[in-house]
């Protein structure tokens, strides 16, 4: 039922509580495939996730609008300092 | 890792979209047993579940303070019709899921909803409460009904919270 798991991290000790439930959820319930994220909230830069369908590229300046599905994937070159560490 | 599953139903279709899950999670996560709680605030008798240790703490009103766990459960000659009601519909809603093979039993409560939930769920030692978003007062512009909100805010166990259907996305 469970196909795909969306997992929330922040790179806290008390946000990895979660992982625990994860890894049951993903044995007990054939899930396919875990997605861990993490949101940072401003970068430096980004592309539009290849495929996502969002017609954003090229919106600079950091804040994710929570009304927009989070189409956008951090790419390797935008990383920033940040963004690396998680 | 999920041995015993708490589910709090009040009566309504909502608070059954919970349902489908939480078999889900009886089969896949070696569950020995689900227990299916409905709560209703006023009754007009109970008596203290056996072998609680606190039995002197009880007042007549059917109302406690919230910092007591509910230690009352309801024993079937103190039934009002109320009670007998929300006895028979977690009755027929645990015929459906034995016939699927989940251990099932069933509980009715008295206190208020979201107290006798987390207090029930620490006093048996429950592992997950899997309820609905929304129940009887429908859905709303809010993201959480109040019990299901209180829940998630006061209990120290995992809670997963299925939104019930009429859920409107976005952040508020």
């Amino acid at each position: 039922m469970y196909k795909r798991i969306l997992v929330p991290l922040d790179g806290s000790k008390l946000a990895e509580c979660a992982l625990p439930h994860v890894e049951q959820l993903a044995n007990g319930c054939d899930t396919e495939e875990v997605i861990l994220v993490s949101v940072t909230e401003r970068v430096q830069g980004f592309r539009v996730l290849e495929g996502s369908g969002q017609p954003v590229a090229g919106w600079m300046g950091g804040w994710i609008q929570p009304s927009q599905p989070l189409g956008q994937r951090l790419v390797p070159e935008a990383f920033g300092k940040k963004e690396k560490q998680a | 890792m999920y041995k015993k599953i708490l589910v709090p139903l009040d009566g309504s279709k909502l608070a059954e979209s919970a349902l489908p899950h939480v078999e889900e999670l009886a089969k896949g996560c070696d569950t020995e047993e689900v227990i299916l709680v409905s709560v209703t605030e006023r009754v007009q008798g109970y008596r203290a579940v056996e072998g609680s240790a606190e039995p002197g703490i009880l007042s007549g009103g059917g109302w406690g303070s919230s910092i007591q766990p509910p230690l009352q459960r309801l024993v079937p000659e103190a039934f009002g019709k109320k009670e007998k009601q929300a006895q028979r519909y977690l009755d027929r809603v645990a015929e459906k899921m034995k016939a699927k093979g989940i251990n099932v039993s069933t509980e009715v409560l008295l206190w208020r909803p979201a107290e006798a939930i987390v207090g029930y769920a620490k006093q048996y030692g429950c592992d997950v409460i899997v309820m609905a978003s929304h129940g009887r007062s429908g859905p709303s512009r809010w993201a959480y009904g109040s019990v299901a909100d209180k829940v998630l805010r006061s209990s120290c166990i995992p809670v997963l919270m299925i939104r019930a259907p009429g859920c409107v996305p976005g952040i508020q």
